[in-house]
């Protein structure tokens, strides 16, 4: 245990720089809806039309459209991000720092999948928090705090974008279509499954030694893979309008889907993990 | 490379027989960079117990790669590195606790010297925080720096003190006075002096021969084709700009 803290305390003082970044573009990826939301509020200040932060609030709440793009946008920094911890590597000095640095090489590599997992998603969720937190107090500012009851009642702004509350929606309609076969967990480990491609995918393309391509690539490979598998589990089946599977295919395919990706996971991290510890310094002379 | 995994265990049992274990074995490697460019063919050499060896050799015949295979930075396409009984290309934590390079491109991060210190300490067993001060004292450097607001030159002696304060066994520097001016070199000179001792084995890859001929205790001249000349340097100054180029010359 002391090993795995030495080792981040070492990581993120070296990398402050690159991390502090990556914390700057979740933040901002993030924020898009609540920016979105606060404008609303200047301009319902300005020309006193207190009624457009509402129609924004209910418009985010009832318009799947929107939710998916922002959802999209969050999405798409929160994955670039992601490509950003593999910046850490990204020339020879720093590649050199950590394969020298006398450190186990699966402790290193652990540090990393629960930095890229662990990590973000939890910052992630503080991000939200925080987010919904500034919504309230910025309504309250701008509108008093009489309006907070209306935005409290007719849109939870916490729940917006909140992972959780997205999974147990989620969940909850798999459940009523499976007739309660599938339980949420599974949901949970899926969609760990797709930051775990989302790793190896940035991972293996940039321990090619074309690091900054390899970001490049590895984001729009996990982009992909995000929103295959946000179609699927919103449930946007449309593959089957001409088929009703019953409750209890619906939980065979759920149980089959999700076994196959756990399946995936784990060969997306022992994969990862074979890379990352045959990794050289360079595989060219001037990288 | 599985046969050779063999022949290094074979290699180390037949060298605690007899007494005798060159610390550094470098056996038959193959490298490149490109698979039909190779650095090295069937090299081999050998760094035996302590002391300062120069490594030299003309530009581009890999002097830097054969750091890095010691290093286990790179892994021979064939072929056998042996460090103490280690391969370095596993970088075992033991491996890794006792080697310290210094390389020609480093990074040092933007924090302070102290934090820096504090990061990397923990890794290092034998970490001297009064070596690196001692170190440091002979490049006229204080331990209140900020790494961010140093030039290259200055970054360069921190990294080296660090080095010297790390205490492995193995030391290794790739052109370690490049970006060095006059005095800071002699400067150099004294802080390896002041940091090493009998147990340590430092070998120092350059061109720049002058700025190091007062140290070494051995240098080896290297070719593509192997080791041109390997010869301890005794009490009597030795001329290794002339060594260099009659050496190099008859190949």
């Amino acid at each position: 245990m002391k090993k795995i803290i030495d080792f981040a305390r070492w990581d993120l003082a070296i990398h402050r720089n690159t991390y502090t970044r990556f914390l700057w573009m979740l933040a901002l990826g993030a924020a898009v809806p609540t920016i979105i939301y606060l404008i609303s509020l200047v301009y319902a200040s300005f020309w006193g039309n207190a009624e457009m932060p509402m129609l924004i609030c209910k418009f985010e709440r009832t318009n799947r459209e929107a939710a998916r793009a922002t959802q999209f946008i969050i999405g798409l920094v929160q994955l670039f991000s992601i490509g950003q911890m593999c910046y850490t590597l990204k020339d020879r000095a720093n590649r050199l720092s950590e394969f020298m640095l006398p450190a186990s090489q699966k402790m290193k590599f652990l540090w990393r999948v629960l930095l890229v997992t662990v990590g973000v998603f939890l910052l992630g969720q503080v991000l939200v928090v925080l987010l919904g937190l500034i919504r309230y107090l910025f309504t309250a500012m701008f509108l008093g705090f009489d309006s907070l009851s209306t935005v409290f009642y007719d849109y939870d702004g916490v729940s917006f974008s909140c992972f959780w509350s997205d999974i147990a929606k989620v969940n909850s309609g798999i459940s009523r279509q499976t007739g309660g076969l599938v339980p949420s967990v599974y949901i949970v480990l899926v969609m760990m499954m797709v930051w775990g491609v989302a790793f190896l995918s940035v991972y293996a393309l940039a321990s090619a030694y074309k690091f900054s391509r390899g970001v490049l690539y590895g984001t729009l490979v996990h982009c992909a893979v995000f929103f295959a598998m946000v179609f699927l589990l919103s449930g946007n089946f449309t593959i089957f309008e001409s088929y009703e599977p019953s409750p209890r295919d619906w939980g065979w395919f759920m149980y089959g889907f999700t076994f196959v990706h756990l399946l995936i996971l784990t060969g997306c991290w022992w994969g990862a993990w074979r890379l990352y510890r045959n990794a050289q310094l360079t595989g060219r002379r001037n990288p | 490379m599985k046969k050779f995994a063999y022949i290094h265990k074979l290699i180390y049992f037949c060298s605690v027989l007899l007494n005798y274990y060159a610390m550094i074995h470098v056996q038959d490697i193959t490298f490149g960079y490109r698979k039909n460019q190779k650095v090295w063919e069937n090299f081999s050499i050998e760094f035996k117990d302590g002391g300062i060896y120069g490594l030299l050799g003309k530009n581009g015949v890999g002097k830097s790669t054969l750091l890095y295979l010691i290093s286990g930075l790179l892994r021979p396409a064939e072929g056998m590195v042996d460090v103490d009984g280690h391969m370095p290309h596993k970088r075992e934590v033991a491996f890794l606790q006792d080697i310290f390079i210094v390389p020609e491109e480093f990074a040092l991060p933007n924090v302070s010297l102290r934090q820096y210190v504090a990061a990397i300490r923990p890794f290092y067993p034998n970490f001297s925080v009064e070596t690196l001060h001692m170190v440091l004292g002979e490049f006229g450097m204080g331990a209140e720096q900020h790494l961010g607001q140093l030039s290259m030159g200055q970054k360069k002696k921190v990294y080296v003190a660090v080095a010297l304060a790390s205490n492995t066994r193995y030391l290794l520097m790739d052109e370690p006075t490049n970006g060095l001016d006059i005095l800071s070199k002699k400067q150099f000179r004294r802080a390896v002096v002041a940091g090493m001792n009998p147990q340590k084995t430092l070998i120092v890859s350059t061109h720049n021969v002058h700025d190091v001929e007062n140290l070494l205790d051995h240098v080896v001249i290297v070719s593509n084709k192997g080791v041109l000349l390997e010869q301890a340097i005794g009490a009597d100054s030795v001329d290794l700009e002339n060594l260099f180029v009659e050496t190099v010359g008859r190949e």
